[in-house]
């Protein structure tokens, strides 16, 4: 399955890319100042946060990286990005059990991986100079692996994994501040998904994360 | 980059998340299961525990946490899973039961874990858990890693007891094996399950044998070893293991050994009973023939024994019926208590146990009759039967119920038997088995005067199956003034199971048709048995004048009967001696005289025709004339139409009187209108080769006919035999087996002459091996009806005797050396005389045998009986036929012989019927004749006078003669017949000396151109004293006095030579067979005898145009019945001295 994960991202940022490729540069004026930019730009950033799980998680650090294209309609106010983001938020705790021979005890542990690919169309207020704020929706697609095995202590047993691919969706919002070629960025995201594994349940991967990072715009 | 190609990515992604959007894997360590432990359980509830907990060992057994971020979560287990190997009761292979466990309710799961190293399921009663021989699968929870411990399992069910035997014992007194029978009893290693018998405080636990033909191995991956299930359990409750006074039920409970230690669960109950006790014994004596008592106590079991302990001596009860309630027994012994002894009563239950308290009861021995034989022993119910009852003493006067029988081990129902007394015979009773006794063996009492009675165990057989299927009896009439020889055929087409043979000494009876309740069967005398299809025997004269049915009793049981069989007649019933000619050619008109007895003038006449092939063909019509009649003596002119017949067919002329009673004739032949005969049909072979043999003819009783070879050589006059050998013949000329006879001739001789007369056969003449000699010989062909007779017998216990069984006797009479009719010779044997030894204990017992001397046709004693040989089957039960010789009486005087069993048997058997007495020297003859011929004829004056003649023959090497002897011989009314002191020399000589010639003696009853009382001696061809042959026939009558007078010359010659041929005179003919010109050849000729006798016809000797079986030359020839049998001799075969023979009807 990771095999077809990367197979897809780096045809969407190829795609994203060769999008860039064919925007349109305007002319310097005679100052040397540039004008605005119009026409279509590339977007291109990183950033990294922290996540709260709605679904009985524990919080956890997130990182992702983004790449897009700037449209260039009304300012170039809209944008085309794909998101990529990791988290691996985690559980544990200890449960009776007449079948445990052993005291009829046992803890467990349960790490969720979640690797996110999200496309997301952005609205970009570009008419107050240096602040950009943005807002954007978009699909993820949530990459998961749970791992369960037992907690510290007695009686202890193995892990097991188990995978599965859901779909959500995720809701941006954050304000760039022109910052060099691009800006810096803060984001609030909230975003939701289904987790049914057998490991967890019936629950979701839904939760709010908030990160800061640095946006190129091209 | 064209727009196009810059979309390609975007598909590419776009696929790839949606199939990764639909995937969902879970991977769990892989488990490694290595035991289960205990690898035998039982799927029920162990005797040491609710229930079995079966551990499996292993690693990687890993639980999954799961629902961790719901309110309720769950962990699951590895699942485990039984899949059946090897079923053991109603189970399926390959079923497979998992072992529940749900994460929801793990209150309710079976499973258990402790570690990734171990894991438990607990197999609970409830459950019902299939049984067999198990595979365990363990399975993470991914579903996919899994483990299997092949066969490590095995969920028995628990032991099953389906019968303990017996099921009931008595351990007072010894110890006792039961056997459990039932399934699923565990063994392994030296591990064997346990056996409970009776609750607390009394139970005893046994430990069981077991034999490993009762059990099964299970294939299995165990610690154990030789892991089997077994059906069957010995315990032994040893003796006074229960002490009971009554009969106790007490429960059997099997357990298996742990880890399996299932219990059985059937209400399984063995009894346990007391030992029986006797208060008293009725009456307080036994009798030495045989006892009833009555045993009063109590505990007494159905099937309980009693045996009477007589100093030693134990004598079984015979029969015994215990009472309903257990409380009286009733007893029945036979013979075998010594009196002035006293015996113990001793009742033992089947379980073994004897009465107690001891001393057993105790009986005085008393005299009285002891009942040992019951003749016949098997008898049909079909009919009433008279039985003997030989016993040591009867003690008059009798009871009411002196004879007794019931079933054989039973005491109910008694049938009585009507009995009377045997005159001369004190030690014997007859007694009726009546008509419709229900078949089965029975025991047989005897009560007399002296309070005693005697009985037999299995003394009598009565059978109700037919399955024997009697043909014919033949003659089926007899007279009631004269003994009636007959003989009884089988069908051999009869179907099975009516197929049965006749056995060796069977019994026949004659019982009257539409009997009355009073009627009793009579028994045929002198049965024997000529083979498995034909038996002969003689209905004794005074025979009532009724219509009987004939039965047969085997002595193996089979039973043949024949409805309205035989008829006894208060007049004689007609006898047809003679038909001339005795040949018919197939066209109409055939007159035919009969002579006789006893025609009646309303006679009816028929034949009774089958053709070559033995299938019956259509009966020409027949006319007849009045019989006439000379006192007894008759003759009868017929007139067949013998169109409807073809050459080769054989008719018997049955004549018919009016009172229904008829004789038959063998046998009219039916041949080409030119008189020819049939072609021959092969016989059955001699014992020895034979070439100059001399053959005739002749009858132990007229219903067992025989033929004879004498003598001859091996191919060549100096390989001369002194052997003879015999076969029987029937009507229709079918040969039975030749039996060579234990008596020798006189000395060796071949090339002599023979001719028969009445039972004696004259042999006269011939080479001696030597040279030729002047000696003559004659035997008499021994009768059935003049044997000893054994009357009676007497018992005696001793300490010698004969051993239990059933014993067969014989007796014959020994003549003395200078006897004229068996010098040195013996009898034939009496009919056998069967006893049937009982049980003596510690005795045995001695046979007396009591016979009569034998006795002649007119019934007055044999002359010449010096002594006599008893023959005695060698063992006990041995076959009927088997005697030997035992004993040898060498005082005529002496009629008894005491069998203590202490002889040992010879080697010796008893003649067989159609034996000839030895061979009695006869006077020398005026000359040495080799190669004679030899013929017989009646004086023409003095009746029951005769005369045997030598005619020509060598002399000497390269010498013939030309002259002829004859011996004058005289018949008495018995039959005997004296000769006379010397031979005579015939008045008149031939005008050819030759040798290798034949003779004919023709009468009326040959030629209707003789006329009685004139008999004519024909002398035909043969060899002169160079060997050259010569075709001169000659011709003499006798004349009073035996001469012959002038032989004439005129009959005509052979028209071409023969010599060493055979002969008969037949149809008005002269036949030749064989012999054309001094050697072996096929042919035959004849010679019609035309008026005036002698004379033969012109056109006489040619040829008959048949062809014999072989070419033949120096055979024996003789006429029995209807037939001509052509014995041995040079032949074609090639053989110098052949063993063939063949006979041709004439």
């Amino acid at each position: 399955m990771m095999r077809r994960l990367v197979l897809a991202s780096l045809g969407l940022a190829s795609w994203l890319v060769s999008s860039a490729a064919l925007a349109e540069q305007g002319p310097a004026d005679a100052s040397g100042n540039r004008p605005r930019r119009e026409g279509v730009g590339l977007l291109a950033g990183a950033k990294v946060g922290g996540l709260i799980p709605f679904g009985g998680l524990g919080p956890n650090g997130t990182a992702g990286i983004e790449l897009g294209v700037v449209l260039p309609w009304i300012h170039r106010s809209f944008a085309l990005a794909v998101d990529l983001d990791y988290a691996a938020p985690k559980a544990s705790g200890s449960e009776t059990d007449p079948r445990i021979a052993t005291g009829g005890k046992y803890t467990w542990h349960l790490t969720q991986q979640e690797l996110n690919l999200m496309p997301v169309v952005m609205y970009r207020l570009t008419s107050l100079g240096r602040v950009t704020p943005f807002v954007g929706v978009g699909p993820r697609i949530y990459f998961l692996q749970s791992t369960v095995r037992s907690d510290e202590g007695l009686p202890s047993f193995q892990e097991t994994t188990e995978k599965s691919t859901k779909v959500g969706f995720g809701v941006p919002l954050g304000v760039e501040i022109q910052l060099g070629p691009g800006g810096l960025l803060a984001e609030l995201l909230f975003q939701y998904g289904g987790l049914d594994h057998t490991a967890t349940g019936v629950s979701n991967t839904g939760g709010a994360s908030l990160a800061v990072g640095y946006r190129f715009l091209l | 980059m064209p727009k196009t190609f810059a979309l390609v990515p975007l598909v590419v992604a776009l696929c790839g998340l949606l199939t990764a959007a639909c995937s969902h894997d879970i991977q769990s360590p892989t488990p490694k299961g290595s035991a289960a432990v205990p690898d035998l359980v039982c799927a029920d509830k162990p005797v040491s525990k609710p229930f079995s907990t079966v551990v499996i060992n292993g690693v990687g057994m890993t639980p999954m946490p799961s629902k961790t971020l719901e309110d309720k979560r769950e962990l699951i287990l590895p699942k485990i899973s039984l899949e059946v190997a090897q079923p053991i009761g109603a189970t399926k292979a390959g079923a497979t039961l998992v072992v529940a466990d749900d994460p929801a309710h793990p209150e309710q799961s079976r499973v258990h874990w402790s570690s990734e190293l171990l894991m438990s399921f607990d197999l609970e009663p409830a459950d019902k858990i299939p049984t067999g021989v198990m595979t365990i699968h363990v399975t993470n929870p991914d579903g996919k890693s899994t483990t299997t411990i092949d066969k490590g399992l095995a969920v028995l069910p628990a032991p099953v007891i389906s019968e303990v035997k017996p099921p009931a014992i008595c351990d007072d007194q010894a110890d006792q094996k039961i056997v459990i029978t039932g399934t699923s009893f565990l063994v392994f290693d030296d591990k064997l399950p346990s056996v409970t018998v009776g609750e607390p405080p009394t139970q005893h636990t046994y430990v069981p044998t077991v034999d490993a033909a009762d059990c099964t191995k299970l294939p299995g991956n165990f610690t154990e070893k030789n892991v089997a299930l077994c059906t069957s359990l010995t315990i032994t409750v040893a003796k006074g293991d229960f002490v009971v006074t009554t009969a106790t039920k007490v429960r059997v409970v099997v357990t298996n050994p742990a880890p399996a230690d299932c219990a059985s669960s059937e209400a399984i109950e063995l009894t346990i009973e007391p030992p029986p006790v006797v208060t008293s014994v009725l009456p307080a004596t036994v009798c030495e023939g045989g006892s009833q008592l009555t045993i009063n106590g109590l505990n007494f079991q159905q099937g309980a024994s009693v045996t009477l302990d007589c100093a030693g001596t134990t004598i079984a009860a015979s029969a015994t019926d215990v009472a309903m309630d257990g409380k009286t027994i009733g007893a029945t012994f036979g013979a075998g208590a010594v009196p002035g002894t006293t015996c113990e009563v001793i009742v033992a239950n089947p379980d073994g146990c004897q009465d107690r308290p001891l001393p057993h009861k105790k009986v005085n021995v008393t005299t009285g009759p002891i009942l040992f034989f019951v003749d016949p022993p098997v008898v049909y119910n079909g009919i009433n039967t008279r039985i003997t009852l030989f016993a040591t003493t009867i003690q008059a006067p009798l009871p009411a119920d002196a004879v007794t029988i019931v079933p054989t081990g039973k005491s109910m129902p008694i049938t009585k038997l009507a009995f009377n007394a045997v005159a001369s015979h004190p030690n014997r009773l007859q007694a009726i088995v009546p008509i419709a006794q229900a078949p089965g063996t029975y025991d047989v009492t005897l009560k007399d005067d002296s309070g005693c009675f005697a009985t037999l165990p299995k003394a009598l057989i009565v059978t109700k199956d037919l399955t024997v299927t009697i043909a014919s009896v033949n003659p089926p009439f007899g007279d009631t003034a004269e003994d009636t020889a007959v003989t009884i055929f089988r069908d051999k087409m009869a179907a099975a199971p009516a197929d049965k043979p006749f056995v060796e000494r069977p019994r026949v009876f004659l019982n009257p048709t539409n009997p009355q309740p009073t009627d009793v069967a009579v028994e045929v005398e002198s049965v024997s048995l000529v083979d498995a299809d034909t038996a002969t025997g003689v209905v004794p004269k005074g025979t009532l004048v009724h219509d009987y049915d004939v039965v047969l009793v085997n002595p193996d049981g089979s039973v043949g009967l024949l409805a309205k069989g035989y008829e006894e007649s208060a007049n004689a019933p007609p006898i047809v001696t003679g038909a001339t000619p005795s040949s018919i050619p197939a066209s109409s008109g055939q007159v035919v005289i009969l002579a006789g007895l006893h025609f009646d003038p309303a006679d009816k006449i028929q034949l009774i025709c089958e053709d070559a092939a033995g299938k019956a063909v259509a009966a020409p019509s027949v006319t007849s004339a009045a019989p006439t009649c000379v006192g007894a003596a008759c003759t009868q002119s017929i007139t067949i139409d013998g169109s409807s017949l073809a050459a080769g067919d054989v008719c018997v002329v049955r004549l018919t009187n009016a009172d229904g009673t008829y004789g038959d004739f063998s046998a009219i032949g039916v041949t080409t209108p030119s008189l020819n005969l049939n072609s021959p049909k092969t016989g059955t072979a001699m014992n020895v080769g034979r070439r100059a043999l001399s053959a005739a003819s002749g009858n132990a009783t007229p219903a067992a006919r025989f033929v004879y070879a004498l003598g001859g050589d091996d191919g060549t006059s100096a390989g001369a035999l002194d052997t003879t050998e015999f076969a029987s013949v029937d009507l229709f000329g079918k040969m039975g087996p030749w039996t060579q006879q234990k008596t020798l001739l006189g000395g060796k001789r071949t090339l002599a002459g023979a001719a028969t007369v009445g039972r004696y056969i004259y042999l006269v003449g011939g080479d001696d091996g030597a040279g030729p000699t002047d000696t003559a010989e004659r035997a008499l062909i021994l009768s059935p009806r003049e044997t000893p007779v054994v009357q009676d017998v007497d018992l005696a216990l001793d300490k010698n005797g004969l051993d239990v069984g059933e014993w067969h006797y014989r007796v014959s009479a020994v003549f003395a050396a200078n006897d004229t009719d068996n010098p040195g010779g013996e009898s034939l044997p009496s009919d056998a005389f069967s006893i049937k030894i009982p049980t003596f204990p510690g005795k045995k017992i001695t046979v007396t045998l009591v016979w009569s001397a034998p006795v002649d046709s007119l019934g007055a004693p044999l002359a010449g009986v010096v002594g006599y040989r008893i023959y005695r089957s060698a063992m006990p039960d041995a076959a009927p036929g088997t005697e030997v010789l035992v004993h040898t009486v060498n005082d005529p005087a002496t009629l008894t012989f005491t069998d203590d069993g202490t002889v040992v048997p010879g080697v010796e058997t008893p003649l067989p019927t159609g034996s000839t007495g030895a061979w009695l020297a006869l006077p020398k003859l005026g000359a040495k004749r080799s190669g004679l011929a030899v013929a017989a004829g009646n004086d023409p004056v003095i009746p029951g006078k005769f005369y045997i003649y030598a005619l020509l023959g060598k002399s000497a090497a390269a010498t013939v003669n030309t002259s002829y002897d004859f011996l004058a011989v005289t018949t008495a009314p018995n039959g005997r017949q004296t000769v006379a002191a010397a031979w005579t020399a015939g008045a008149q000589q031939s005008i050819t000396g030759r040798w290798q010639l034949g003779a004919w003696t023709a009468t009326s009853a040959v030629s209707s151109k003789i006329t009685a009382p004139d008999t004519f001696i024909y002398l035909g061809g043969g060899e002169l004293a160079n060997n050259t042959t010569t075709g001169k026939v000659e011709a003499g009558k006798i004349i009073a006095g035996g001469d012959l007078g002038a032989l004439d010359d005129g009959p005509k010659d052979f028209s071409s030579t023969s010599a060493g041929y055979g002969v008969c005179a037949a149809n008005g003919q002269l036949f030749v067979f064989g012999g054309a010109g001094g050697s072996p050849s096929g042919g035959a000729k004849s010679a019609q005898i035309v008026a005036p006798a002698p004379n033969l016809a012109n056109n006489s000797w040619n040829s008959e145009g048949l062809s014999m079986t072989h070419g033949r030359y120096l055979m024996g020839s003789s006429v029995q019945s209807a037939f001509i049998f052509l014995l041995g001799g040079q032949t074609d075969e090639p053989a110098n001295a052949s063993k063939t023979t063949e006979l041709v009807i004439w």
